[in-house]
């Protein structure tokens, strides 16, 4: 079933990507290819393939349970928030935060992984920002 | 002899006490990553890119450094397929077979020395190899003109799912989809901005690293979580092994000639390292295997599949360095590796930077004698960091990849287009899409649009250009071969390798 959804979804995506290329414009150079044919021929490679899997899909896949697949949505909603936040908050603070939550959804229990998250943090910062000079944010601790 | 002052003026960059330096600490970091489980050479190689862009490294320099990493890794892995029957990548399945069994008996020691012993050989042949056999291949790749290189790609596409591929529309439409990435940004023959949703930040595209980072480390990162294997730690430990040279010799004959066979797989598109492996194995048991021992335990069983596969990973090197395409996963990110630094492999590689191909070359002569007088006295220590809890190596990988990639653009913007590759990536996995044909995707897309479009301004437009040369004809006979090939031999290969778990290193 997974093969199906997915195979679907992809000639969806062929098709919406083969219709954007008919707008793009020439221009005025003499070019025999022009900016639309590599894409009509990439949307026909995809619509073909695609619809091999819809048709003929392979064994279903294993998805995670809910529970799992809870916790990777936390995980990927903490990666997302270091990335937007990184600069506001600042390398250590961020890495702080970020390594305790992710070690303590990989199994650690919360003592230790507040221990990790401090151990890398500051582990990292000397290595990159003292060691490498390659300069990291400073964020708050940066403005006090 | 012309070859041999090269060779030399490539030990001189490659001697300098700096880049003796980068190898040194390339070697141990590759063990190191080797050696860390869920770990291997692409995401290894691909994670430490992003840094030595930033440092602004010399590209002779920054390519010692991960070669030596990617060589490194290789060895590091070997140590948990043997100590735990946990084959890090793909080509290690085989080791695991011997291998496992020795570490069982109490000769896990033994088998370790063994494998850095063959894997030395292996590397040394193979880079001998490459001597002797890339100039060759790049004054032949000077005859290709555009049309040929374009059905050379698609040859490349074609045959990366590997003769053992399971499903080749599934590579097919990856490569489909990695392509389709490469098209986002401004059209660079028109300026016609393509698919880039009127947003600022994606008129330059979609930066290959972000994608390579996402896809190898990120998604990983998600692999452990949902495995979740909690707070277990494995106990490894070393025997003490004194080296037998005695009984390493009566290992010459596998270890050569598995060497040979290891880099003819590298050299053919679509074998790469596995194959290697697979075949030099195969073919041994197949000679020497009388009383019927391998598979419990023949150090022959070890020697092979290690020398093969190291012997590969330097053939793979042929084509990716020659011809700009390359066989694998690794030298998919090793190729990454040196665009990145604005320099793009093919024929004109040894004519133009001579002193990055040579200085590679030479490098990876110190690199093996330096991994294997590294390993075989500090193989215990190595041994050792595969009791480093996931809960505290994922996080590190997460964070130093998100660094790594903020550190070439300071723009969270790709930081939140790398996070979304490393879940896309998860999917992908998830529904045994291969991710290798997606990076190759990404990273030769412009190439093979702009050779399109110069093959059809030579021809004035007539496609017929494409199949116009014998050249062109024999391209496409085997980029149909590659594509038809697993459907026959695929069954076969897989029955006989045991069907691998689906793993994103080559």
């Amino acid at each position: 079933m997974s093969d199906r959804i997915f195979g679907f979804l992809m000639l969806l995506l062929a098709a919406a990507y083969t219709w954007t290329a008919r707008g793009f414009d020439p221009g005025f150079m003499s070019d025999p290819l022009g900016p639309s044919t590599f894409p009509y021929l990439l949307g026909g490679v995809m619509a073909v393939t695609a619809l091999y899997l819809l048709l003929r899909p392979d064994a279903p896949a294993h998805w995670p349970d809910p529970r799992h697949l809870l916790q990777m949505l936390l995980v990927v909603a903490v990666l997302l928030a270091y990335a937007g936040l990184l600069e506001w908050l600042g390398f250590i603070i961020a890495t702080i935060v970020t390594v305790t939550v992710l070690g303590w959804r990989l199994g650690a229990s919360l003592k230790i992984a507040v221990l990790t998250g401090i151990g890398v943090s500051l582990a990292v910062y000397g290595l990159f920002d003292m060691l490498l000079e390659l300069p990291l944010p400073a964020g708050l601790l940066g403005r006090i | 002899m012309e070859t041999l002052n090269y060779l030399m003026q490539g030990f001189e960059v490659a001697l300098t006490p700096l880049n003796l330096g980068l190898a040194l600490v390339g070697a141990f970091l590759g063990t190191i990553i080797g050696a860390l489980p869920g770990l291997g050479p692409s995401n290894g190689v691909a994670i430490l890119i992003p840094l030595a862009f930033s440092l602004r490294l010399p590209p002779a320099s920054a390519l010692i450094m991960l070669t030596s990493v990617y060589y490194g890794a290789m060895y590091g892995g070997r140590i948990s397929s043997i100590l735990l029957n946990i084959p890090g990548d793909e080509p290690a399945l085989m080791t695991t077979l011997d291998g496992y069994p020795m570490a069982k008996q109490g000769k896990g020691g033994e088998a370790l020395a063994i494998s850095a012993v063959s894997s030395f050989v292996g590397g040394l042949i193979a880079t001998f190899g490459l001597l002797l056999f890339a100039p060759l291949l790049a004054k032949f790749a000077l005859f290709f003109g555009p049309a040929e290189y374009f059905v050379l790609f698609v040859l490349a596409f074609t045959t990366i799912g590997g003769i053992s591929s399971k499903n080749q529309f599934k590579s097919l439409l990856a490569a489909a989809l990695g392509l389709m990435i490469s098209t986002i940004g401004l059209d660079p023959a028109t300026g016609e901005p393509r698919y880039t949703l009127n947003h600022m930040e994606l008129f330059e595209g979609i930066n290959f690293l972000v994608a390579i980072v996402g896809l190898f480390a990120i998604s990983e990162i998600l692999f452990f979580l949902e495995e979740s294997h909690a707070g277990k730690v494995t106990k490894v430990t070393v025997n003490k092994f004194k080296i037998k040279w005695a009984e390493m010799f009566k290992l010459t004959g596998t270890t050569l000639r598995s060497s040979v066979i290891g880099f003819i797989a590298g050299v053919l598109p679509g074998a790469g390292a596995s194959l290697g492996s697979f075949m030099a194995y195969t073919v041994e048991k197949r000679l020497v295997d009388q009383e019927g021992t391998f598979g419990s335990g023949d150090p022959r069983g070890v020697a092979a599949p290690e020398a093969g596969n190291n012997a590969a990973a330097g053939g793979a090197l042929v084509p990716m360095l020659t011809l700009g395409v390359p066989g694998s996963g690794t030298t998919a990110v090793l190729l990454a590796m040196l665009m990145s630094m604005n320099i793009t492999p093919g024929p004109l590689l040894f004519k133009n930077h001579p002193d990055v191909v040579w200085g590679l070359i030479a490098a990876l002569f110190i690199g093996n004698v330096m991994l294997l007088i590294l390993n075989l006295p500090l193989v215990g220590l190595f041994a050792k960091l595969l009791m480093v809890p996931s809960h505290v190596l994922m996080p590190i990988v997460a964070i130093v990849g998100l660094i790594g990639i903020y550190s070439i653009s300071h723009s969270p913007f790709d930081l939140f287009v790398m996070i979304a590759f490393g879940v896309g990536g998860w999917l992908l996995r998830k529904l045994e899409v291969p991710l290798v044909p997606v990076i190759l995707g990404i990273l030769l897309g412009q190439l093979m649009e702009d050779n399109l479009r110069r093959a059809l301004n030579i021809s004035n437009g007539d496609w017929s250009t494409l199949w116009g040369s014998p050249l062109c004809w024999g391209l496409w006979v085997m980029a149909l071969g590659g594509l038809v090939m697993p459907f026959f031999l695929g069954k076969f290969f897989r029955a006989k390798a045991l069907e691998p778990e689906p793993e994103i290193a080559d």
